[in-house]
């Protein structure tokens, strides 16, 4: 005889209102393509890469047959252009009709972002593809330890690595100590990127982990007793670091990219990097020699992600959403994995998707500044 | 009140208005504002900046410094060489500065092309060097690219100053009062040339300062010039970077201020020195003597130096655009082809004529304003005061940019090519005037007395014979005035949001990649354009000066 079960019903209505809520987003999700139709996507991106520069040309090609969607990247040297011009928009009342559709952003630009209201809600739920996002796999929910909150939808992978040349290290996991003691038997071929410039800051909070064997204060907002027993550690490392560094520590590379530049003029030993297959792009494109190896801090490799937002005042919000999931898609992040184009590791799950390397976990945001203010104060007079 | 004075007067009112009054009235409204709401203990937060004491004495050293030595090694460099040479000039007037500091770092820098030369011959420094002629970062090599680059501009400036000065007279009563060559050039042209030299003194001063893409590149960053701190606090979202972007923008502007005052202080100075030499019956110094000789020795060499120089950097910017797989020790790359020229030629074609679209169409407006206010300067018979003329020049860019980017946000103005041109308009007027003015106010009007007892119009004579007769300078003020529109980066790239990309914008966004083959491409563009306008001036002054000799 049929029995009233609760469970039962429950378990068989799931799926019928999961069928039920999906087929209501594939009709509003063709609304969306409809209304995207005809018009161009203005996407604020750094524009430094000449692969990322080409990968955004391919795409733009793709999005305009597929959907008649034109991307139209708006190269920046630093994002932090387009945080600005949001900016100013917000204190001028420009409440709709803004230049910028679409952001390649995360860390501190988002934190702004975010705290200023300036970002477009809920596209994270917005676009259908984002059901493929690896969410129990790779941490994309916080961005440098803040909740993304469906304001940013995950594009790609970074994980902090170091390039160095003819075989500067044994394993390919290094320590703080080891890194010293490298410098100091090679005086002046080593240096980094000046904080505040992300990268730089990255190998501060990758050698304040290794220091202070992840301390678990390194995960909470930096209280000033946190960093008075914290920070001096670190001091002394870098005290003892920086007369060994490429010109005794008194002049540091501007960028990541400058510091990769100095590899390749054989000037520097080792470079750092965020993208985990930058290594093997670079060297495929001859933009790197063939004898450069990849290290990472045996802590783990300090890993976080890359997004994609739409700003409130975006005037192409629905060519901006048709893009950031083609930008998603299966096929083009296939092509961004694939070190002949870009070599960005996916967020969503390939056939072939490269491997990581073993990772850690971001610091709390508020290391970010408190590194970046002390070191400036201590090292810069 | 003439006809031509009924047209020109409105005319200049109209460019005071729409190229001065109205950009810079609002910039500095909304600035002053903000400075009036800054407490004492932002003041105190600011004054205790990390670095900011030697970043200040570094910008104070470098826009001291640089231009001085500049100006000098251009006035030594004059003394022999007529205005002739000036065709050589172009190429060195033209390359970028970024690209012209890529490439002397690339050739002297300790893993440069020099050493790697050295290498392939003797197998030496099979590693880079500690030390070679030039680091890759420093003060030091910062200084020597700004001079390299300041020195044509000032050679071009004093050959329009010795074009309006009777030189062969001044060297005959140098020569019968006994002075030698080199001292009638010392002792009586060159106290004439400085006061000529007053406004580019100041506009090589004032570009010193601010010049922030150079120094980030080669620059001391620890901490770097006052610009690049700025720069620093602006790219800064923390709460007080705000306040430390805006008093660090206050402190540029009083240092430019300073400066300009010690400018009008070097002519009276140079002048006061040679009377008290006079006064005092002494001979000159016997240091002064040998360090002038050996100044004039080494001014010899300039020429062929700049052109080493300058051909140099442009065979290591076109090698590096064609280069795949160049590292250290390679003297030549491993392959040379040109998949990036063609790959890019696709994209780089609409950049070039946007550029050229906004340089020609800018230089002319800031040429024809220029004209305008000049002529209504002597209609009115009162020579108005230099420098708001030059505010443009001599106002921080950036706030003054971003003032105008929040102007349009306000009145919801869609970004478009329009905004981009007044704003090139803007900051290519300042530059048109600097190089025409001159030449200008000291034109002998009794020549238009003739033509008009000769029965042409008022107007008529000012375009049949001052314009002809001005040729040389209001070309080269168009020329100017173009090639500074096109290396306009900021306006360019705030106000046209990506609608409008320029060979300039390109090359600096894509150059904060450091590829230097990438950049190496679009500066070697952003290059050829006005290299072309100016050889194309050159040639047609040197046309009509042969026509008209023959």
């Amino acid at each position: 005889m049929y029995k009233f079960n609760l469970t039962s019903i429950f378990k068989r209505l799931l799926p019928a209102l999961w069928l039920l809520a999906n087929t209501c987003t594939a009709a509003d999700w063709s609304e969306v393509q409809a209304e995207a139709r005809g018009d161009t996507v203005y996407f604020y991106a750094w524009g430094g890469s000449d692969d990322v520069n080409r990968y955004l040309r391919w795409a733009d090609g793709e999005l305009n047959r597929r959907y008649g969607v034109r991307l139209k990247h708006v190269k920046v040297p630093d994002i932090a252009q387009a945080v600005q011009r949001l900016q100013v928009d917000a204190q001028a009342g420009r409440l709709d009709g803004g230049a910028i559709d679409l952001l390649w952003v995360n860390g501190e630009n988002f934190h702004v972002l975010k705290r200023d209201n300036l970002l477009l809600p809920d596209v994270l739920t917005a676009v259908p593809n984002s059901a493929d996002l690896l969410h129990d796999k790779l941490p994309l929910a916080s961005d440098f330890g803040v909740p993304v909150d469906g304001l940013e939808v995950p594009w790609g992978i970074g994980q902090f690595n170091l390039i160095a040349r003819d075989n500067s290290f044994a394993d390919a996991a290094i320590n703080a100590a080891q890194l010293l003691d490298f410098a100091k038997q090679n005086p002046g071929k080593l240096s980094y990127p000046k904080p505040p410039d992300f990268i730089g800051t990255t190998l501060l909070k990758s050698l304040l982990l290794d220091l202070t064997d992840s301390d678990p204060r390194l995960y909470q907002p930096a209280s000033e007793t946190a960093m008075a027993q914290l920070l001096p550690v670190l001091w002394q490392y870098l005290d003892k670091l920086h007369p060994m560094l490429w010109e005794g520590g008194t002049v540091f590379a501007q960028s990541s990219a400058q510091q990769l530049q100095w590899l390749a003029d054989a000037k520097l030993s080792v470079a750092f990097s965020f993208n985990p297959q930058e290594l093997a792009a670079k060297v495929e494109a001859s933009r790197l020699p063939r004898n450069v190896q990849q290290h990472y801090f045996s802590v783990g490799a300090i890993t976080n992600s890359h997004y994609l937002a739409i700003p409130r005042n975006a005037s192409h919000s629905a060519a901006a959403k048709v893009a950031i999931n083609f930008l998603i898609s299966e096929k083009a992040q296939q092509r961004k994995a694939d070190t002949a184009y870009w070599g960005d590791p996916a967020v969503v799950d390939l056939p072939e998707g490269g491997t990581l390397l073993p990772s850690a976990t971001e610091l709390h945001a508020s290391w970010q500044n408190a590194l970046e203010q002390r070191w400036l104060q201590r090292y810069q007079r | 009140m003439n006809n031509s004075a009924r047209l020109f007067t409105p005319a200049a009112v109209v460019s005071v208005l729409v190229l001065i009054v109205i950009p810079l009235g609002v910039a500095l409204l909304s600035f002053g504002q903000q400075l009036g709401a800054v407490t004492a203990a932002e003041l105190l937060r600011f004054s205790n900046a990390p670095g900011l004491v030697p970043a200040t004495v570094y910008s104070l050293a470098l826009a001291i410094v640089a231009p001085l030595l500049a100006c000098y090694m251009a006035l030594a460099f004059s003394a022999r060489t007529s205005h002739k040479m000036s065709v050589w000039l172009s190429p060195l007037l033209s390359i970028p500065h970024l690209a012209f500091a890529v490439g002397i770092v690339f050739l002297f820098s300790p893993s440069g092309w020099l050493v790697r030369a050295l290498h392939s011959v003797s197998g030496a420094f099979a590693v880079p060097p500690e030390v070679a002629l030039l680091p890759e970062r420093s003060f030091t090599t910062l200084l020597v690219v700004l001079i390299l680059k300041e020195v044509p501009f000032l050679l071009l400036m004093i050959y329009s100053a010795c074009a309006q000065l009777p030189i062969a007279r001044y060297r005959q009563v140098g020569c019968s009062l006994g002075y030698s060559a080199t001292a009638s050039w010392w002792q009586l042209i060159v106290p004439e040339l400085l006061r000529r030299l007053t406004l580019p003194m100041a506009a090589v001063m004032v570009y010193t300062v601010s010049v922030v893409d150079i120094p980030l590149l080669i620059g001391p960053n620890l901490p770097g010039v006052l610009a690049q701190e700025v720069l620093a606090w602006q790219r800064d979202f923390a709460p007080y970077a705000g306040v430390n972007a805006l008093l660090g923008s206050a402190l540029l502007l009083g240092i430019t201020l300073c400066l300009l005052g010690l400018n009008r202080l070097h002519q009276p100075l140079y002048a006061w020195a040679l009377t008290w030499v006079w006064r005092s019956g002494r001979a000159m110094p016997k240091v002064l003597h040998v360090l002038g000789g050996t100044a004039m020795h080494v001014a010899r060499l300039w020429l062929p130096m700049m052109v080493v120089l300058s051909i140099g950097v442009l065979v290591s910017l076109a090698v590096w655009s064609l280069a795949s797989g160049w590292f250290y020790p390679r003297v030549l790359p491993s392959a040379i082809n040109a998949d990036l020229w063609q790959r890019e030629w696709l994209y780089v074609q609409p950049m070039i004529w946007t550029t050229l679209k906004l340089a020609a169409a800018s230089a002319t407006i800031a040429l024809v304003a220029a004209l305008a206010c000049l002529e209504a300067q002597h209609t009115s018979r009162r020579r108005w005061p230099q420098w708001p003329m030059l505010l443009a020049l001599l106002a921080p860019q950036l706030p003054l940019v971003m003032a105008w980017q929040y102007g349009a946000s306000m009145f919801q103005l869609a970004p478009h090519l329009g905004w981009v041109f007044w704003a090139h308009c803007v900051f290519a007027f300042p530059y048109a005037y600097l190089v025409v003015a001159g030449d200008y106010q000291r034109y002998d009007r009794r020549w238009l007395l003739v033509g008009q007892s000769l029965g042409y119009s008022p107007l008529g004579c000012w375009l049949r014979l001052l314009l002809p007769m001005l040729r040389r300078p209001i070309l080269y003020g168009w020329v100017i005035a173009f090639s500074v529109s096109v290396a306009q980066y900021v306006p360019t790239q705030l106000l046209g949001a990506g609608r409008v990309v320029t060979l300039t914008t390109e090359a600096v966004n894509v150059s904060s990649g450091g590829d230097r083959q990438l950049l190496s491409f679009y500066a070697l563009w952003q290059f050829i354009l006005p290299l072309a306008a100016l050889l194309a001036v050159a040639l047609y002054l040197a046309l009509v000066t042969r026509r008209q000799n023959a």
